[in-house]
């Protein structure tokens, strides 16, 4: 890929990549690694895309597939779970922002797709075939993750449902 | 309550620290370096053989929910089936139906033995069923004269030393010395909660051929013991009083427990009867879509004047999605 087109499609794409896989990851050095592994890849590829949503489904593959990957790299190294909140980028955010670590508290399946559902709109259907599961695994998921994000919201005492 | 409103709040602000410029610049830096890595050859496992003894190589647990992707594994499995199985099944291949995402528990424990090694790699629980995965490497050369062409070498519990009604298992080869179990351990309706300790000492190494079974016991029992975390606890539970006739009792099916991972029933044993029939054998129930699941591997075992039978699932499945429950021939709504 040409340099000027992959700058190009930082520019577009950063943010919903490193936000993608901050979702998934919930740390946001990892997150950042992962944007940059993805955009390596980008430029590598020399695949030749259909059209814009192409590539930004083609970049949700890979982001997904990298967060899946470097999740199994973490286990192996480090043998303990992922408290996500612990890896939320400074206290000052948190309290300015109360519902991003109540999000972070879902498990990575579940919090990404919330939101990527909710936050870049793919439907369930593109999701099945970004995430590469079935549409009823997606609607399972959504249906699951709403369920225990309402159980969160409803522990936290400043937030009103 | 507005998702989209409530989601887009939350990660508004979540944004990379790093410019693009930068991106761009460690981008171009990165593939030049990538592109000279060498790629490395798989590590091939030897075995190492440690005489009468049992070696705990790791016993790290991981504490909490870890995407350990059985989905993934039982679909390897499954698919494998026709092919080469252990056990003879009524699996046949069926999409996913639930999301296992909070089931999975790594278990990461192996242990090396006088006749190979195994790999405990994870687990997954509901309230009446505790599947554990494991992949067993033979060593060959330490079975000596037991060492046999085409057959599958497992694990036993020999004497059970744990509190399981039953259990089965499900296996394929992965290499020709390597083998991959799915085994399940049947506890009965409701019992198993969060911080349970599930505990099972395998004593003996078996195989079977088409026509040959060899139990090998082992010098020291492998001991391999976990608490169980993310037990799902979704089940549903019908009591019933259905009177029928099979394999030589008159009976009554009192209760139906339906799990993620199962569908137990308990059967109550009357007088004999003039019965041939083994409508046990037959089970199958159908989801609130219409599906209709007939795969599962029925176990059997006496439970005091009941006999206790479990199917358990090739997929796990969500127990409050299941309308109807047809079993030795009796339809049950669990609506």
């Amino acid at each position: 890929m040409e340099s000027r087109r992959l700058t190009e499609l930082i520019k577009k794409y950063s943010h919903m990549i490193f936000r993608v896989a901050f979702s998934y990851i919930g740390d946001h050095a990892d997150a950042e690694d992962i944007m940059q592994d993805v955009f390596v890849k980008l430029y590598r590829c020399e695949k030749a895309f259909e059209s814009e949503e192409h590539i930004k489904a083609w970049l949700l593959k890979v982001t997904i597939n990298q967060c899946k990957s470097s999740l199994k790299l973490r286990k192996k190294i480090a043998y303990e779970p992922i408290e996500a909140a612990e890896h939320i980028p400074s206290p000052e955010k948190i309290e300015e922002n109360t519902l991003l670590p109540v999000v972070m508290e879902l498990s990575p399946k579940l919090r990404s797709v919330l939101y990527l559902h909710y936050y870049e709109d793919y439907s369930v259907k593109e999701l099945s075939h970004i995430l590469g599961i079935s549409e009823s695994a997606v609607t399972t998921r959504l249906m699951r993750a709403r369920r225990h994000l309402k159980k969160l919201l409803e522990k936290e005492e400043n937030y009103e449902l | 309550m507005n998702y989209r409103k409530l989601i887009q709040e939350a990660f508004f602000e979540v944004s990379p620290s790093i410019s693009d410029e930068n991106i761009m610049k460690n981008v171009i830096e990165r593939s030049k370096n990538t592109a000279k890595q060498v790629k490395h050859s798989n590590r091939r496992y030897i075995p190492m053989i440690a005489a009468a003894a049992v070696v705990s190589i790791t016993t790290v647990g991981v504490g909490a929910a870890c995407n350990w992707d059985i989905s993934q594994l039982f679909n390897t499995h499954f698919q494998n089936k026709a092919d080469d199985y252990i056990l003879p099944t009524n699996i046949e291949s069926q999409a996913d139906i639930v999301d296992l995402t909070d089931m999975g528990n790594d278990i990461l424990q192996s242990f090396e033995f006088e006749y190979g090694r195994v790999d405990f790699t994870g687990y997954i629980s509901d309230s009446s069923n505790i599947m554990l995965m494991y992949t067993l490497s033979i060593d060959e050369a330490a079975l000596g004269e037991n060492s046999q062409a085409d057959v599958y070498w497992q694990l036993s519990d020999g004497s059970k030393t744990h509190a399981e009604k039953s259990s089965s298992g499900h296996g394929c080869r992965s290499t020709d010395n390597s083998f991959t179990y799915c085994t399940t351990y049947s506890y009965g309706a409701n019992t198993l909660t969060n911080g349970d300790i599930f505990r099972i000492e395998f004593t003996e190494l078996c195989s079977f051929g088409k026509d040959t079974y060899t139990s090998l016991p082992l010098s020291e029992p492998i001991v391999l013991q976990f608490t169980l975390e993310n037990v799902n606890n979704a089940y549903k539970e019908i009591n019933c009083s259905h009177q029928y006739t099979d394999d030589g009792y008159s009976r009554s099916l009192d209760k139906v427990i339906i799990t993620p991972l199962s569908v137990d029933w308990y059967s109550l044993r009357g007088k004999a009867a003039q019965s041939d029939t083994q409508l046990w054998e037959s089970i199958e129930f159908t989801l609130s879509d219409g599906t209709v699941i007939k795969n599962y591997d029925i176990t059997g075992t006496n439970s005091g004047e009941y006999d206790f039978f479990s199917a358990k699932l090739d997929k796990p499945i969500d127990p409050y999605e299941v309308i109807s429950v047809t079993i030795c021939g009796i339809e049950i709504s669990t609506k």
